[in-house]
């Protein structure tokens, strides 16, 4: 149970972006949410609500998208696999599909603030 | 209304930290490990367990905890330095903490450090704390399905160690599953069977933790 942590360090990101650009209110939040983290998107989504209450973000809606997976074999070869066939159990022992090579995830632990909506 | 693009990763600020601590690690010649576990896996039982093995090593400790000082007090005992952090209402240590603990040491008289996490098989999975050596233990009396259903902190160590293996028959678990299960999941992990109690296993844990420090030690020259 970190959200609230993230949630933080995200409301303090989009609140710095608005008043940098002059913004009175921040309608949307776009995040982009790595499947390897350990995020809960709904518990974020409640953390945000909370935090946002009172700032110029209240209210804005909160889009979280889940990126896929990127596994890149020893031959480099590049294998994208979509959030919803991921098996967190077995992911180190996907085959490469071009080559059989192991491989191994890169990156898909991130929690990047995409882009915000601002009048 | 208008579209402002952001592009900032949430966890910049604590990868960024963490790649600090491990320069500075590094840099003193201190292998640092991060001990991460659910409550009761036997965290703060291991250091006190390692620190009798190995002899001759100038080993210290950070104790994450919650709001208490119990397992820092504990270690103290040991005649080490130790530093207690408590983390308020946080699950899991950061690499910020454990910069800011790094202040109270004197790490050039150091070979070990053990940077004890809070009790939680989750949420540290997201915070690298700039250690040499992740590990995750995890005791039989959890349930021995415990290591398949929290995948990620297996994959994000270096070792696993399964421990109270003294007390399987008892609490129904097989010790074994769990090392194959871990195994699948990070077939480049260091696995441990032990029992702290029985003094099973451990010297072979601390045999492999003194030779990463001796690699270390080699490395810097």
């Amino acid at each position: 149970m970190h959200e609230f942590f993230v949630a933080s360090g995200i409301m303090e990101t989009v609140l710095e972006e608005a008043k940098k650009h002059g913004a009175g209110k921040v309608s949307k939040i776009v995040l982009e949410i790595g499947p390897l983290s350990m995020i809960s998107v709904e518990q974020l989504e409640f953390a945000l609500d909370i935090l946002s209450e009172g700032t110029i973000a209240c209210g804005a809606a909160i889009e979280c998208r889940i990126t896929p997976v990127t596994l890149k074999c020893e031959n480099n070869h590049v294998n994208v696999v979509a959030p919803a066939k991921l098996d967190f159990f077995s992911l180190t022992r996907i085959p490469c599909p071009a080559c059989g090579a192991k491989t191994r995830p890169v990156g898909g632990r991130d929690c990047m603030i995409k882009e915000i909506s601002a009048e | 209304m208008h579209v402002i693009g952001v592009g900032r990763d949430v966890f910049e600020i604590n990868k960024k930290i963490a790649e600090r601590n491990r320069r500075t690690f590094d840099e003193s010649g201190v292998l640092a490990i991060n001990f991460m576990g659910a409550v009761g896996s036997g965290k703060t039982a291991m250091i006190e367990a390692l620190h009798k093995k190995l002899k001759g090593c100038r080993i210290a400790a950070i104790a994450g905890d919650i709001v208490s000082d119990l397992d820092a007090n504990r270690l103290k005992k040991l005649g080490i330095p130790v530093v207690g952090v408590n983390t308020g209402k946080e699950c899991h240590l950061d690499a910020h903490l454990v910069e800011h603990a790094l202040d109270d040491f004197n790490l050039k008289d150091l070979d070990i450090l053990f940077i004890e996490n809070v009790g939680n098989l989750i949420c540290p999975v997201d915070f690298d704390l700039g250690t040499q050596l992740n590990v995750t233990i995890v005791s039989v009396s959890e349930g021995d399905d415990t290591v398949e259903k929290h995948p990620m902190i297996f994959a994000s160590s270096d070792a696993a160690v399964i421990n109270k293996i003294d007390i399987a028959e008892a609490v129904d678990a097989d010790a074994d599953k769990m090392r194959k299960d871990a195994l699948h999941i990070n077939p480049g992990l260091k696995v441990f069977l032990t029992s702290i109690r029985k003094d099973n296993g451990i010297d072979d844990f601390a045999d492999w933790i003194r030779n990463k420090k001796d690699e270390g030690k080699r490395r810097k020259g």
